[in-house]
């Protein structure tokens, strides 16, 4: 029987207007001008695929949560078309719109350009809009920035003046919960040898991501010492951020460069066959889906060499080379499924694991989106739709921590929206696994994920 | 592994896997997208069971009186809102306004309090799309001759926005505002400011509520004597996607999580691993990002829908597959008839199955494989329009699979 899973998914023929993305996507439930995802992905391109470039600001709204593309039953690639119309608007210096095509017994294309460029200004992103998405896009060099010295960075950020300034100046929301930066996770120095001997144990090759990397790293070495403590070694190349934020804000060249770096990073690791372990859900996404597409034949099998950590896990659980010898941990937690992983179509792994473990008990969260999607919820317009978007999640966290559950999440911008939005403070998974593992755990200073005011 | 896996998210599958849950298996539900009952309305047929039962091959005949029985007590058992009498057909608004028959609804869904209304109050929130005042006005009117029909306006603050900007409101994000505190404290002060204006008499003044889903956790409260301040009130169900519909999908989705399943959405089942005798399934294949994933358990159920649904692909020259085991499928020879909106041959196109719900060869009647079992839409043999036992097949197969696997 002929696969026509992809084809369908990229044939615009496969939308059959059900509106299902419509009615669950969580931004178009809280922001009256968003068209959604039908309107402003398949919708739309068929103008797109004739040369009529409608570069709508509604288009910056999306905030690439991929609940459309999920809830979509026909396997529509919603937000790809979302994204690649955003990518062209930038590249075409988000003109109002332009014909590549010549108006039919109308004026010339240059004279209708002309024109349109006088209309358009007021229809272009605001140079400090530009500004601030370029400055968002680049986590990776806030990262290091931000980590130079990062009590100081912490401490201005959390100066009301400077947030208000940031807001004034740039559109950076003087509420958001800005991520505060703490000393960088430093795996690379001591388990990054440039060659894998013939007679190794095992490896893999962890991906830790930003989040991880400029504010979260006990998290990381949680992971390390998660995977060793199950045999493996763990290599962790200088990597790149792996795009995302890029992507999101509309740098797709940027991102390509990145997706590329960290290709040749992986490269010669993978040709060994050693597999990469993400942690955060949203690197992940990238690394299976962008990844591939962009390494094209080169790696052929990207995707399948590429695994969330608690994927990874229960694999292991699955062959019967899982570490099971755990301390009880007598903990509730109540999980938020991150959209990004709902997006790797994978399930919920984490749950799978974590109730391996004596005296855990789970219970899934499901109250959709968080709200904060990266960047989207940091950006002074999209602050409120954020903390609109959360509210059902919040409600539901805040009494569940009023219960006495822990409340966890595999994404590092769930959890700091989760802080912000419900004022409790959220988990990575692997916490209790490492729990459960009696590992050394390194102990985490409380340093604040949000700025007040 | 799983004991169970479910494919497909629709009203058969979720039934199959809340009763495998139930019965202590570990489930794991597929699903390629969001749940077809997103696209109901809330309304569930149920049929003329001794009439279809006699029909060959049919769904009915096959799981037999009992096991619809105990399907429609389960399922109100965890939606106590459409518990009540079932069996009797009852009235039901569709969303405009005209009135059709169905056995198992939400109680807040009966249409009854209209019939002996009169006068009839619709509710026109501002704003709200697909939904038609003027033409609903009139068809009340005429399914219901004995009432004055008028429409009130709602402006919302909260919607405030939206109407300044001219923006129609979708009933789903309508639905939002109506299930959180302060929604529900406006349709509470509403209902009160009405009985109070209202004429003399409970129950001559009715309203019809558009865009408003039912409360399907709770019994809603009988017409007593507590209720008697408050207006009485007739939910009218939505164009797809309706609210009714999701909150329908919302709660069994909910139970199912909570009685420890797993639900995979967004991922499409791409194939089959058979064992070496071909006539056992060892595992399912599902399409996830980056990579394909072969799920294993000890039993399969197929809910995975008809042609909308995609368990089912219809090709040019009459060819149609089932899509996930490639099971040969019953199809009749003559596929369509000029009547429209009348019987149609090919609706009647799906799997055979034994008593047991395993897949047949529609011909030979071989059985296909031993450890998977067929419910809902992917089913040959019977035609939800025209027989209007959508809700019913669903739920007595889904139960049935449910129950065996």
């Amino acid at each position: 029987m002929p696969d026509l899973s992809d084809a369908r998914s990229i044939n615009l023929d496969a939308c059959i207007k059900c509106s299902a993305c419509f009615a669950l996507c969580p931004v178009a439930a809280v922001y009256p001008p968003f068209p959604g995802p039908k309107g402003l992905g398949p919708d739309a391109e068929r103008f797109r695929l004739e040369g009529l470039v409608l570069a709508s600001p509604a288009l910056e709204y999306c905030s690439n949560c991929k609940t459309c593309e999920v809830t979509c039953p026909s396997g529509v690639r919603v937000t790809d078309f979302i994204l690649r119309a955003r990518g062209k608007g930038a590249a075409e210096g988000q003109d109002f719109a332009q014909r590549r095509k010549p108006v039919a017994g109308g004026v010339s294309q240059a004279e209708y350009s002309r024109r349109a460029e006088r209309r358009l200004v007021r229809h272009r992103l605001a140079w400090r809009q530009r500004l601030r998405d370029y400055i968002l896009g680049r986590a990776e060099y806030l990262g290091k920035l931000g980590t130079v010295w990062p009590a100081l960075t912490n401490a201005v950020l959390r100066q009301h003046l400077m947030r208000r300034m940031l807001e004034g100046g740039l559109g950076i929301s003087s509420l958001a919960p800005l991520p505060a930066y703490a000393r960088r996770l430093r795996l690379t120095a001591k388990n990054n040898p440039p060659e894998l001997g013939v007679a190794e144990q095992p490896a893999v090759l962890y991906f830790p991501g930003c989040f991880t990397v400029y504010n979260d790293a006990p998290t990381g070495e949680a992971v390390r010492r998660i995977l060793e403590h199950n045999g493996f070694r763990v290599i962790v190349p200088d990597f790149h951020c792996c795009g995302v934020p890029l992507e999101a804000n509309g740098y797709f060249r940027q991102a390509a460069e990145n997706i590329r770096r960290n290709l040749e990073l992986m490269k010669p690791y993978l040709q060994k066959g050693v597999p990469v372990v993400t942690s955060c859900t949203s690197c992940g996404l990238a690394l299976k889906e962008e990844y591939p597409r962009a390494a094209g034949s080169d790696l052929p099998d990207l995707g399948s060499r590429v695994f969330d950590l608690f994927e990874f896990l229960w694999d292991m659980h699955q062959a019967g080379r899982l570490r099971e010898d755990f301390v009880p941990v007598e903990k509730k937690i109540a999980y938020h499924a991150p959209c990004h992983l709902k997006a790797q179509g994978i399930g919920t792994p984490a749950l799978r694991v974590l109730r391996l473990i004596p005296g855990v008990r789970t219970e899934e969260l499901d109250a959709g989106c968080c709200g904060l999607s990266g960047s989207f919820g940091f950006k002074k317009e999209k602050y409120p739709l954020a903390m609109a978007i959360g509210r059902g999640l919040f409600a539901r966290a805040r009494t569940a921590a009023g219960l006495g559950w822990e409340i966890g999440s595999d994404c590092g911008g769930c959890r700091v929206q989760i802080a912000q939005g419900a004022g409790v403070a959220a988990v990575h998974p692997a916490w209790l696994l490492a729990k459960a593992y009696d590992l050394p755990i390194v102990k985490v200073t409380r340093s604040r994920d949000y700025s007040e005011n | 592994m799983w004991d169970v896996i479910v494919i497909g998210e629709g009203l058969a599958g979720l039934t199959a896997a809340l009763r495998a849950a139930q019965r202590g298996r570990e489930v794991l539900i597929v699903s390629e997208g969001s749940s077809s009952l997103l696209h109901a309305s809330g309304a569930l047929n149920l049929g003329d069971f001794a009439q279809l039962a006699q029909l060959p091959g049919h769904p009915y005949q096959i799981v037999g009186r009992h096991v619809l029985d105990r399907a429609v007590a389960f399922f109100q058992d965890i939606c106590p809102g459409y518990a009540g009498d079932s069996g009797a057909a009852k009235p039901v608004l569709t969303p405009l306004g005209t009135v059709r028959l169905a056995e198992l609804l939400p109680r807040a869904f009966q249409a009854t309090p209209l019939q002996t209304a009169k006068r009839i109050i619709l509710l026109a929130p501002q704003g709200l799309r697909d939904f038609f005042p003027d033409v609903i006005r009139v068809n009340l009117g005429q399914a219901f001759s004995s009432a004055r029909v008028e429409v009130k306006e709602l402006a919302l603050p909260s919607f405030r926005s939206w109407q300044e900007q001219g923006l129609g409101i979708a009933p789903m994000v309508y639905q939002r505002y109506w299930a959180s505190a302060e929604g529900r404290a406006a349709i509470e002060r509403l209902r009160r400011d009405l009985a109070a204006e209202g004429v003399a008499g409970f129950g001559e003044t009715v309203a019809v509520f558009p865009g408003l889903a039912p409360d399907l956790d709770r019994e809603p409260p009988g017409d007593e004597a507590g209720a008697k301040d408050l207006l009485p009130m007739v939910l009218m169900p939505s164009f797809p996607p309706a609210p009714a519909g999701a909150a329908l999908a919302a709660a069994l989705e909910r139970r199912f999580l909570r009685s420890g399943g797993e639900l995979w959405r967004g991922s499409r089942v791409v194939g089959a691993v058979l064992g070496s005798s071909g006539s056992y399934c060892a595992g399912i294949i599902v399409r996830s990002k980056g990579k394909d994933i072969s799920l294993r358990a000890r039993s399969f159920i197929l809910a995975s829908g008809g042609i909308l649904g995609g368990g089912i692909v219809v090709g040019p020259a009459r060819s149609a597959e089932e899509t996930v085991f490639g099971l040969p499928l019953y199809a009749p020879a003559d596929w369509t008839r000029p009547d429209f909106l009348g019987t149609q041959p090919f609706a009647q196109t799906g799997v055979s199955v034994d008593p047991e719900l395993r897949p047949l060869d529609p011909y030979s009647r071989a059985r296909l494989l031993t450890n998977v079992r067929v419910a809902g839409r992917t089913l040959a043999h019977w035609d939800p329009w025209t027989e209007h036992c959508g809700g019913g097949v669903s739920l007595a197969t889904g139960y049935l699979a449910g129950e065996l696997a």
